[in-house]
């Protein structure tokens, strides 16, 4: 994917879809704990 | 751009593989290598095919060198995003045929590559029942470590 975004919010948004679209539970978990750490940088 | 602990078999892909990925947008180099990386670290239960996974993880992206800035004027309308997201794709399955061919690798292997490369962004495309694409254990499983990928590189 591999996505450039300049918009930050842009960015977040899309991220959180991906991690909704995600097929196992078990990347869900370590992929919302990135988020996690990504919103708090915002 | 060396990946460590790439087991030998994947290096000649690699080797063949980065400069045209350097050709290509920004970051889709250090992107191919995380997410290598990533699934070379993966020590759970899921079931996938490294020797498939691998080359995937290193090629998926690789179609967009062969997009320039003059093709862009051909790629318009309301589904501009969706058309070069499809070139890619297709771009880059054939880029990845042509390097696993050149390197001797397994025919049955080669073929789920490409396969998997052909319809790797389809999550991307709107009005696409496209879980339904990922029909294959390997397939679900890139496309996972393909996201995950993108959200760790942000962290």
């Amino acid at each position: 994917m591999a996505f450039v975004y300049k918009n930050r919010k842009k960015l977040l948004d899309l991220l959180e879809k991906m991690m909704e679209n995600l097929f196992y539970d078990e990347f869900r978990k370590i992929a919302e704990e990135g988020m996690e750490k990504l919103r708090k940088k915002q | 751009m060396k990946i460590e602990n790439l087991p030998e078999k994947y290096e000649k892909i690699w080797k063949k593989a980065l400069p045209i990925l350097k050709k290509g947008r920004p970051g889709d180099d250090v992107h191919a290598k995380e997410t290598v990386k990533l699934v070379l670290s993966y020590q759970g239960n899921i079931k996938h095919d490294k020797d498939v996974i691998i080359p995937v993880a290193m090629m998926h992206d690789i179609g967009h060198a062969l997009l320039l800035p003059e093709h862009f004027a051909y790629v318009t309308g309301p589904k501009k995003i969706v058309n070069a997201k499809l070139v890619h794709m297709l771009a880059g399955a054939k880029i990845a045929k042509d390097i696993l061919d050149s390197v001797g690798y397994d025919k049955k292997k080669t073929k789920e590559v490409v396969d998997i490369i052909t319809i790797n962004d389809f999550d991307q495309l709107k009005d696409v029942e496209w879980k339904k694409v990922y029909d294959t254990p390997n397939k679900k499983f890139f496309h996972d470590m393909d996201a995950l990928a993108d959200i760790r590189k942000r962290e």
